[in-house]
């Protein structure tokens, strides 16, 4: 095994915004701009954000349910983002999906065991033998009883659903599993359960995970490395810990600070950031997060900030915290650097002090 | 810290053993098994449990907002500035919500008429609950919108509800629930449906709000995390049942009831170690169609013995001003 | 007879159009839009001019009917196609590597034939309708063959000497419309699965 299991490069989607035949120009909305990352076998990578950040399109253009506009997406060094119809079917293989809502990504009509199998038997024919027994082989794997195959979805709970989900996405050995939001419509107890299969799966079956989610407790517990994406791009991408523990881009850092802890005895609700996340078809020239930022200068208004590594590892997307251009400024800017006015980085520390604890 | 011992004080809101039923074709549903709370003048309550645990019926039952065809309350009493809401004709209910109790829901987009303006939605409640004219109404109303802070007020009066964000339309629902000062206000999920940095907002001018007027809070949620930030005292439901009350401080430092224990533990939390095992609670939640015998979580405890499998646990003090309905709540608070 | 040959005609015919352009957007453009031009068609006034190009026949009465009342079939399909292809579970079985073919036999054409058989009962209903109504005018089936329609049509000239050669064929024709159509509900509960769980 050479180079990282799956490679996203320079991926972008817009949609245009209604059909052109009168008009010259179509507005687009740019849900996805320019996202590179990669994952290694049997590794985890979260990737956060709210809504209209361009996540689930991230999940949607790995699996090929949407076609990209721009960008490669590499399978073992294969790009999945160029092939023909026939080709792509066997690549399917590799990567599977679980999706957010139990209730309507299981087809009402048919039965828990039928659901599973299909996969597999989109590749092979099988006999009703066979069937039964792969059926309850894969229910055993999410850890629930074989006699569950001749339900149908609306004799489940939700929790039982979300399993079904999952060994379906089970049933092909795929060696990577897109989660879009996989937990988040689920109860807090049953929520829990279906994190524990997920890493007990990890474990057993060595699969890599795409793990998307807007719930930053889930994605630190799951999570390997983690990136941050705002208005269609990567912000901040760095191991797990280091994020939570220091965030550099002013957006991690006021999501981080937005989530709420559960325990009563932590300083309460600090000044939560400003303003509401802007539209995807005209988004803010420069830094997208500029009109929210406390830190923007006049450079934010006007050019793109690059993604600029940093000395632990991390890329970070800020004119501020990350100055590109400079090959000696690798270690990062934080809020109370010298060469920033004391009153932004006086609105910072109040946050600050909270994130870091 | 201060804040939490200003908890005591004058009760406003007195609900004794609830009970509301729903019915379907063939089945009877006992959403809610019989709850008793108080609201105290000022304060906020947190309503927190899974989803089905009856805490949204709790909030319809009080202020008789259930569909009449299918649910019904069929005891227990409200009392609400010694009046008993359940006994209250239809015409005198509608004179106290809205304008001595208020409310605000998940889906701001739903709970927002598309076909008025804002400004005209919330002038309309303050002509329905005072002799406001048209025009003064719609001055409160601008204030109001500047109270909740939504940026460019006397712009956004008009505006229709399609035409502003989810934060700003829950901004929109919080000004026409506080346009009247209600004594209390309910609110249900108010944030569930919205990003984060925008949750901590709305959270934020919640807690603002009711710090300078005084209103009283329900505030009904799922989720720990928001219970943590913003309430003084917590009801734990179960299954139609309160399971837990205590004061927020008290209730995620010594949970006493296995339940409690277990949704605490099973958040995924930073402060613990990672890629370990969440501990989790097995097993599902029970139908309400069939009547339960003894404690309704008895199934799924670890603590569960051969009581808690035959006798319904009621609600006894455990501490001050910290209540559970457990049999063994002290093996609980010990663990 | 008729009314049933032409119900199937158009539920078949539209039912193809349908799902064609619910997945195909060029054809949706171009079809749906000579689909709305069929609507604007009366039907009788369609039928008699075909007939008249061809001569009277069961055949081509049963297309003559089956024309005008495919384009209502074909909408209401595309609509329900669009609505669940954007359904996960759709673009679950395409993750799970399903071809399309497979996943519009398996989970998008079920989902059609509860509607579809609402429909076809309207359909055949006023296909039978339709065809008394031609009938009656002397343009539908051959005098020869009976239908009610030419029933009602010979017994106008008596009238008023034997009204009840007119009523009976009248009642029959209503109550049969009558019966199709409770049919068509019917059949849509026995179809529909949340019906199914309420019971």
């Amino acid at each position: 095994m050479s180079g990282p299991l799956l490679k996203v490069e320079n991926l972008t989607k817009h949609y245009p915004l209604g059909s052109g035949i009168f008009k010259k120009t179509i507005p687009v909305i740019r849900a996805v701009e320019d996202v590179s990352f990669s994952v290694e076998a049997g590794e985890t990578l979260c990737i956060v954000g709210e809504s209209g950040c361009g996540k689930s399109t991230v999940a949607r253009l790995l699996m090929r349910l949407v076609e990209p506009t721009g960008g490669r997406v590499l399978i073992d060094g294969t790009d999945i983002a160029g092939l023909k119809k026939d080709a792509l079917h066997a690549w399917r293989r590799r990567m599977q999906m679980v999706f957010q809502d139990p209730y309507s990504s299981l087809n009402p009509r048919l039965t828990a065991g039928q659901i599973i199998t299909e996969p597999v038997e989109n590749f092979e024919r099988l006999g009703r033998r066979q069937r039964q027994a792969l059926a309850a082989d894969l229910l055993r794997n999410v850890g629930m009883s074989p006699e569950m195959m001749h339900r149908l979805p609306s004799e489940l709970s939700g929790g039982q659903r979300q399993r079904v989900g999952i060994a379906r996405a089970l049933a092909l050995r795929p060696s990577l599993i897109i989660a879009d939001e996989a937990v988040s419509a689920l109860d807090v107890s049953v929520q829990a359960q279906i994190l524990n299969l997920l890493l007990d799966l990890q474990q057993q079956m060595g699969i890599s995970f795409v793990f998307i989610s807007h719930d930053l407790g889930v994605v630190e517990y799951i999570g390997r490395r983690v990136a941050v994406m705002y208005l269609g791009r990567i912000v901040e991408l760095a191991q797990c810990e280091a994020l939570f523990a220091k965030p550099v881009h002013p957006y991690t850092e006021a999501l981080i600070a937005a989530a709420p802890v559960p325990d009563p005895t932590r300083a309460r609700l600090a000044t939560p950031v400003e303003g509401e996340v802007p539209s995807p078809i005209n988004p803010p020239t420069g830094c997208a997060f500029h009109p929210r930022c406390p830190l923007a200068v006049e450079r934010c208004r006007i050019d793109v900030p690059p993604l600029v590594p940093m000395a632990d590892g991390r890329v970070v997307a800020c004119h501020v915290r990350a100055p590109a251009g400079d090959a000696r400024h690798l270690a990062p800017v934080t809020g109370d650097h010298p060469l920033y006015p004391v009153a932004m980085s006086d609105t910072l520390s109040i946050r600050a002090s909270r994130v870091h604890r | 810290m201060q804040m939490h011992q200003t908890v005591g004080g004058d009760v406003l809101l007195d609900v004794r053993d609830l009970q509301t039923h729903f019915y379907g074709e063939d089945s009877v549903t006992r959403a809610l098994g019989g709850i008793s709370f108080q609201v105290k003048k000022g304060e906020t309550l947190g309503v927190v449990g899974e989803s089905g645990c009856g805490k949204s019926v709790t909030a319809l039952s009080i202020l008789r907002l259930l569909p009449r065809l299918t649910a019904k309350t069929v005891g227990g009493q409200v009392r609400f500035h010694g009046r008993n809401l359940l006994e209250l004709s239809d015409r005198e209910m509608r004179q106290i919500r809205g304008d001595q109790i208020a409310m605000i829901f998940q889906e701001p987009m739903t709970s927002l008429n598309p076909v008025y303006t804002v400004g005209h939605q919330i002038a309309e409640v303050i002509q329905i609950h005072t002799k406001a004219s048209r025009s003064v109404a719609m001055a409160r109303a601008g204030e109001m919108l500047r109270l909740v802070r939504i940026a460019d007020p006397e712009r956004r009066v008009n505006n229709y509800p399609h035409e502003i964000s989810g934060g700003m339309r829950q901004r929109a629902m919080i000004a026409m629930a506080l346009a009247c000062s209600p004594e209390l206000l309910i609110a249900d999920e108010p944030t569930t449906a919205l990003d984060v940095t925008i949750q901590a907002q709305i959270l934020r001018l919640i807690v603002d709000l009711k710090e300078r007027t005084g209103t009283a809070v329900m505030f009904i949620t799922h989720d720990l995390g928001v219970v943590a930030e913003t309430c003084q005292r917590v009801i734990v439901m179960y299954a139609g049942r309160i399971v837990e009350q205590a004061t927020v401080i008290d209730l995620f430092a010594r949970p006493a009831h296995p339940y409690t224990q277990g949704l605490l533990r099973s958040v995924p939390d930073r402060r613990r170690a990672r890629h370990r095992r969440l501990p989790e609670i097995p097993g599902i939640v029970p139908s309400l169609r069939e009547p339960i015998t003894g404690c309704s979580f008895a199934p799924r405890c670890p603590f569960a013995t051969d009581i808690c499998r035959e006798k319904t646990p009621s609600l006894r003090d455990v501490g001050s001003s910290h209540a559970t309905a457990c049999w063994r709540a002290e093996e609980v608070m010990g663990a | 007879m008729v009314g049933l040959m032409s119900a199937a005609f158009a539920a078949l015919g539209g039912l193809l159009i349908g799902i064609i352009a619910g997945y195909n957007r060029p054809f949706d453009n171009i079809v749906m839009r000579v689909m709305d031009g069929l609507m604007s068609i009366p039907t009788i006034l369609l039928a008699i001019a075909l007939i008249s190009l061809t001569g009277p026949g069961i055949g081509i009465l049963i297309v003559a009917i089956a024309i005008p009342e495919t384009p209502a079939v074909a909408r209401l399909v595309r609509s329900v196609v669009l609505g669940v292809r954007e359904r996960p579970y759709v673009e679950a079985a395409l993750c799970g590597g399903a071809r399309l073919p497979k996943v519009i036999w398996r989970h998008i054409l079920p989902s059609t034939i509860p509607p579809l058989m609402v429909q076809s009962a309207t359909v055949c209903a006023s296909a039978i309708l339709t065809e008394a109504g031609l009938s009656f005018l002397g343009v539908g089936v051959p005098p020869e063959i009976p239908s009610w329609g030419n029933m009602i049509a010979s017994s106008r000239l008596y009238l008023a000497i034997a009204p009840l050669t007119i009523f009976a064929p009248g009642i029959c024709l209503a109550v049969t419309v009558l019966a199709v159509n409770l049919l068509g509900d019917g059949l849509r509960d026995l179809f529909d699965p949340h019906a199914k769980r309420r019971r």
